[in-house]
């Protein structure tokens, strides 16, 4: 019995990026803005988190400035999105090779190295803070979608903006307002992965969750709340596979480390090829 | 009229890669170093010598097939991010066809090109299968195919076909009669008939698009999905051969690199060719010959910048990678003036002139 | 004193000019139409005076004061409200968010916050909504979602929120066309009855009978400009004819003089259009006749013309039992073999499902004709034949101007229309779908279609039309056929039929009053 808790407690931690990110993916696709900048917003809050926490001693101002990292990169996100009109796949692609970039870059520049940021200490990190912060985050953005005013303008945005625009709200401020929160949630994601599960900011460390957090949100339909299944279920399958690997330190089968290792990965296919679009997908989503 | 066209079809890449120069430079001042010794370093990097000049035409090669593979996907407006994925399986399948198959000179390369093409194929032909007929996020999950090839690959090659005789993580070499013998003008620089490859590759796409039915159909279905169904395309087929074409094109590259570079399949040959193609194509604005010119030019920025290193204190290769996201970004805006200051410019424009409508 | 004055607005995108001078009139307590030909400009100027496009120039005067709309934001401030022809509503949420949409009632406990970040409280709105709902007959479930409401029921939905902000200028965008002539005589009976209270209302449509009945004047609108305001007891509809079009109106007509063959073309036996109508429809169509589908919109012709454009696809998910077109069993056949077995389209919405407007007039003559031998080689494509195919099918419809290598999106909307029934005519096929044939289309080119129209079916083409335009429906068909909920409701023969029974067959006869507003 006490390894499944164990597990279930490994999978809410492994779990907790992917919640921030998915929520920040949320906001922007019911919104009608396709993010799939996720990964890079998260790269660049994993890098800004370690950094600051390691600079000033305290995970917590890591954790807001690694929120303030990602809003900054969705602004350029929004830029180059509602004000110049590009295409936002293409574009969202653009910002993660950018923060894949920019990350190494500054890092080299701050501490000598791309590879990785120096180790953090225990009082540096955070136990499981930023797990809880992601419980109440979830429960107020379900809330906050059904019952309030701007809540329904999200709603609206991401289905019939015309709609929106013509009862006398600006649609593009409201896309702004989620795009640049989903910076926010992004970039704590990526300082969750950098403060919390591990000890450093290292290159490339997001490895694919960004990703995750959008094939979450396509296995959840947009809603908050079975979209944080869908990340606990990513979580789930990452610490097995941790558990496995724990479990296979023999010589025979070391072989097996690897594909073990693409669990995650094969999980999330999966998902994407069960989880056949439907009606609850934002009807303008995409569009500009 | 043609003329005309065309200069206005260039100007968009020449303002973006002024603009990401730009950019670059304002970086590269940030932390304290000079943008004219990094353009030198780039510059003595990709043609200072024949050599330079050769590696930079080797990167070229890669980033020419990987661009048109982006762009076979961009004109049925699907983003194949799977690129990386599909050349990785392709060289993979390109070394053991050339391990396994008949030490025949000819016929080994025949052989290994096919199954680089099948590779490839194969690779893209998932992606193709999981967006055209199970609706799948083609970006999410050409993303997770491209961790999966490089687990897969470098599973079986370091735990069934690996070189006894390195340390380096990779599979027992081809015999050295097949491997493609280089040109010796580029001094050392794995350059031969290989490379024609890609142009030839270019060319053949071209026609395919201006000549043949499937290329009309695969861009009319990118173009307008809804007019193309009520015109009786298919656009999951499309889609698929969109996303499947471009893994068979990006197999070329698994072939020149066992061919034509190391005679093995190493994990982790590719230095990202296949997110590199994503800012080929939208440079090269999707045609095949505008793709070769931006390649080349990709090819010589890649190789500069691995200079950085050692030549710089603060700027390291990565910083590649930031000048392809800028341009990635400025060529794929709908404009690079935004709709506020276009209209108050009209205004401005109509005022001069006192044209009333 | 006009309680809305319009002067010298003009609006114009890139090189098209959609207001060139707009004047416009209107005194308070008044019904004022808007009439004009569809791309005269008559949506732009209301877009317009709704904030929701910018002029260039021009000066807005409401209520004695000059007025900047920027956003419909600064319209709504101004009691302007704006019934879309194309619904605002979002399909995914119900009908009480949607009409509180940017009025929402909020938590007074909350009051110190943003309005962005307060919570909704829906209940103040439902009371009011509830009365008004009473007070002007317009009932609707206010927690149903908009995706499952009736094209009626979601007009009621937009007038209630009309009334809900309490708009006192109201702009009616072509607000009939989804209306059966019945339902629009209630209609017109509750606009007169808001109008006495005081509200201004503007009503923008093209269909001359209606503004005779409702209005107190009728402003005029022709090639960007409105040419003059007549007041409505004064004029009848030849003279606003002639006002809308420069000239006078010449219309095409069948006169039932060709004789049918006996050979059917179409054969239609209980085709499940809707899983859950409660009835199927069931159509047959010989060659050399013109058979009209009347019917308010959303009763089924979309359904149908899938089922025909692509049969394998849509039996997946209905039922039928015979379904036949030149007398072969085409259950199981996809859309390409249907077109070379000869069944053109004219689609419903051209832009959508009809053109590659990016691409020049060849690439898009060949669109949905790209298996025909003609125009193939093997694998290649012949351009050299499209390109002269494309001459003869612009020249013989007379699409202006007759460039081939013209980007569609350059040519004019009635000039598009003909490029795509010179494409779909040009391969002779047995049977054309002609869906919303003239749609948002000059006179010119209506004149054309129609005419053609009536040429092919001499020569043997069954041609199924189906249009929202009843008029145009008695003038062309030689049997009509009137689908509601789904199945055929009734058959009459062309020429022994008027608007009022056809009215009455669209209403379904079993539900009588209870239908629409």
């Amino acid at each position: 019995m006490d390894s499944v808790l164990d597990i279930i407690l490994s999978s809410i931690r492994m779990a907790t990026p992917l919640w921030f990110a998915a929520m920040g993916g949320l906001l922007a696709e019911r919104s009608g803005v396709v993010n799939l900048a996720l990964e890079g917003l998260m790269l660049i809050g994993a890098f800004t988190g370690a950094a600051v926490a390691y600079n000033m001693g305290s995970p917590v101002i890591g954790f807001i400035a690694a929120g303030a990292a990602g809003a900054l990169l969705a602004i350029l996100f929004g830029f180059f999105t509602l004000t110049l009109k590009g295409d936002q796949v293409v574009i969202g692609m653009g910002i993660n090779l950018l923060s894949a970039g920019l990350t190494p870059f500054l890092n080299k520049y701050f501490f000598h190295v791309t590879s990785s940021t120096p180790s953090l200490s225990i009082d540096q990190r955070f136990v499981y803070g930023p797990t809880l912060f992601a419980f109440g985050l979830i429960v107020s953005v379900s809330f906050w979608l059904r019952r309030s005013v701007s809540g329904l303008w999200v709603r609206v945005a991401g289905e019939h903006p015309t709609a929106l625009a013509s009862a006398g709200i600006r649609v593009k401020r409201v896309r702004w307002a989620a795009v640049i929160f989903s910076g926010v949630f992004a970039g704590f994601g990526g300082a969750t992965m950098s403060t919390m599960l591990a000890s450093a900011f290292s290159r490339q460390m997001t490895a694919g969750a960004g990703f995750m957090a959008i094939a979450a949100l396509i296995l959840g339909r947009w809603a908050p709340l079975p979209t944080a299944l869908g990340c606990f279920l990513f979580g789930l399958t990452d610490s097995i596979q941790i558990r496995l690997q724990g479990q296979l330190t023999g010589a025979d089968s070391a072989w097996l480390l690897q594909l073990i290792q693409l669990g995650p990965y094969i999980v999330t296919l999966f998902v994407l090829a069960g989880a056949i679009r439907s009606s609850s997908t934002p009807k303008a989503l995409g569009e500009n | 009229m043609a003329f005309e066209k065309n200069l206005r079809s260039l100007t968009r890449p020449l303002s973006a890669l002024i603009l990401g120069a730009f950019v670059s430079a304002i970086l590269i001042r940030i932390v304290g170093e000079s943008p004219w010794k990094v353009a030198e370093i780039f510059y003595n990097g990709a043609m200072g010598s024949a050599y330079d000049l050769g590696l930079s035409l080797f990167y070229t090669v890669p980033l020419i097939l990987t661009g048109l593979a982006v762009s076979v996907g961009l004109r049925a407006r699907l983003f194949n991010i799977g690129v990386e994925g599909q050349l990785t399986v392709a060289a993979l399948a390109a070394a053991l066809a050339g391990i396994w198959g008949p030490q025949d000179v000819i016929l080994n390369r025949v052989l290994g090109f096919a199954a680089a093409l099948l590779g490839g194929f194969l690779w893209g032909a998932i992606l193709g299968y999981l967006k055209a007929r199970r609706q799948a996020h083609e970006v999410v999950a050409g993303i997770m195919l491209n961790f999966i090839a490089y687990g897969i690959t470098s599973w079986l090659a370091l735990n069934f076909f690996k070189n006894p005789d390195s340390q380096n993580p990779e599979t027992i070499p081809l015999i050295d009669a097949v491997r493609i013998p280089a040109w010796s003008y580029f001094q050392s620089a794995p350059i031969g008939w290989h490379v024609l490859l890609a142009p030839l590759a270019a060319m053949l796409l071209w026609g395919f698009y201006r000549w043949t039915e499937a290329g009309w159909a695969m861009e009319a279905v990118g173009e307008n999905p809804k007019a193309a169904r009520e015109a009786g395309l298919s656009i999951a087929q499309k889609q698929f051969w969109a996303l499947a074409m471009g893994g068979m094109i990006a197999g070329i590259v698994g072939f020149i690199e066992v061919y034509g570079n190391s005679g093995k399949f190493i994990v982790g040959f590719s230095p990202a060719y296949g997110f590199m193609g994503i800012a080929v194509a939208l440079v090269g604005r999707l045609h095949p010959f505008g793709i070769i010119l931006s390649a080349a030019l990709f090819g010589a920025i890649h190789k500069g910048s691995l200079d950085l290193d050692f030549e710089t204190e603060w700027i390291t290769r990565d910083f590649a990678q930031i000048l392809q996201a800028v341009l990635i970004l400025f060529m794929s805006c709908a404009t690079l003036v935004p709709a506020g200051i276009q209209n108050r410019w009209e205004g401005l424009k109509r005022r001069l002139y006192g044209q009333r409508p | 004193m006009s309680q809305i004055k319009l002067r010298g607005i003009h609006k114009r995108y890139g090189d098209c000019i959609s207001n060139a001078d707009v004047n416009l009139d209107v005194r308070k307590g008044t019904i004022q139409g808007i009439l004009g030909e569809n791309g005269a400009g008559k949506s732009t100027a209301m877009k317009i005076l709704y904030g929701l496009i910018e002029p260039d120039g021009g000066e807005i005067w409401i209520d004695g004061v000059e007025r900047k709309l920027k956003s419909p934001h600064d319209a709504k401030a101004l009691g302007i409200g704006m019934l879309h022809q194309h619904f605002m509503l979002s399909e995914a949420q119900n009908v009480i968010e949607n009409i509180v949409l940017g009025q929402e009632p909020t938590h007074p406990a909350l009051a110190f916050l943003p309005l962005a970040l307060r919570a909704l409280k829906l209940g103040d709105a439902r009371s009011r909504l509830d009365m008004l709902m009473r007070e002007h007959g317009l009932p609707v479930d206010l927690d149903a979602r908009i995706s499952d409401l009736s094209v009626g029921a979601r007009q009621r939905v937009e007038i209630l929120r009309l009334l809900y902000i309490d708009a006192r200028i109201l702009i009616l965008d072509e607000p009939t066309a989804v209306l059966t002539p019945q339902e629009v005589g209630r209609f017109f009976i509750q606009l007169r009855a808001l109008a006495d209270q005081g509200k201004t209302i503007l009503i923008v449509t093209h269909k001359l009978k209606e503004l005779m009945a409702i209005t107190d004047s009728i402003t005029i609108f022709r090639a960007g400009k409105t040419i003059t305001t007549v007041d409505t007891k004064d004029t009848d509809a030849d003279q606003l004819a002639m006002l809308m079009i420069g000239s006078r109106l010449e219309t095409v007509k069948n006169r039932h003089d060709v004789t049918r063959s006996a050979e059917l073309a179409l054969e239609i036996e209980e085709l499940e259009l809707n899983k859950t109508a409660p009835r199927r429809c069931t159509l047959n169509l010989r060659r050399g006749e013109i058979l009209g589908i009347a019917g308010v919109e959303g009763n089924g012709q979309h359904e149908l013309v899938e089922a025909l454009r692509h049969p394998s696809e849509f039996l997946k998910h209905h039922k039928v039992k015979v379904l036949k077109f030149m007398d072969q069993d085409v259950r199981h056949w996809k859309t390409a073999q249907m077109v070379e077995t000869g069944l053109g389209c004219i689609p419903a919405d051209r832009h959508e499902e009809g053109l590659l407007l990016a691409r020049n007039a060849v690439q898009n003559f060949i669109l949905g004709h790209q298996n025909q031998n003609s125009f193939r080689a093997g694998p290649f494509i012949r351009w050299s034949a499209v390109r002269r195919a494309t001459e003869e099918g612009m020249a013989s419809c007379a699409v202006v101007p007759k460039k081939l290598d013209l980007e569609l999106s350059r040519f004019s909307g009635g000039n598009q229309q003909k490029l795509i029934f010179a494409r779909e005519i040009h391969h002779r096929p047995k049977l054309l779908i002609a869906f919303h044939p003239t749609r948002g289309v000059d006179i010119g080119a209506i004149n054309l279609i129609h005419k053609k129209l009536l040429e092919l079916r001499a020569e043997g083409l069954a041609i199924l039309l189906i249009s929202s335009e009843l008029d145009e429906i008695l003038a062309l068909s030689d049997r009509i056929a009137v689908l509601e909920n789904f199945a055929i409701a009734k058959t009459f023969d062309g020429g022994a039929c008027d608007e009022t029974a056809l009215g009455l067959a669209m209403t379904g006869a079993q539900e009588g009053g209870q239908h629409g507003l």
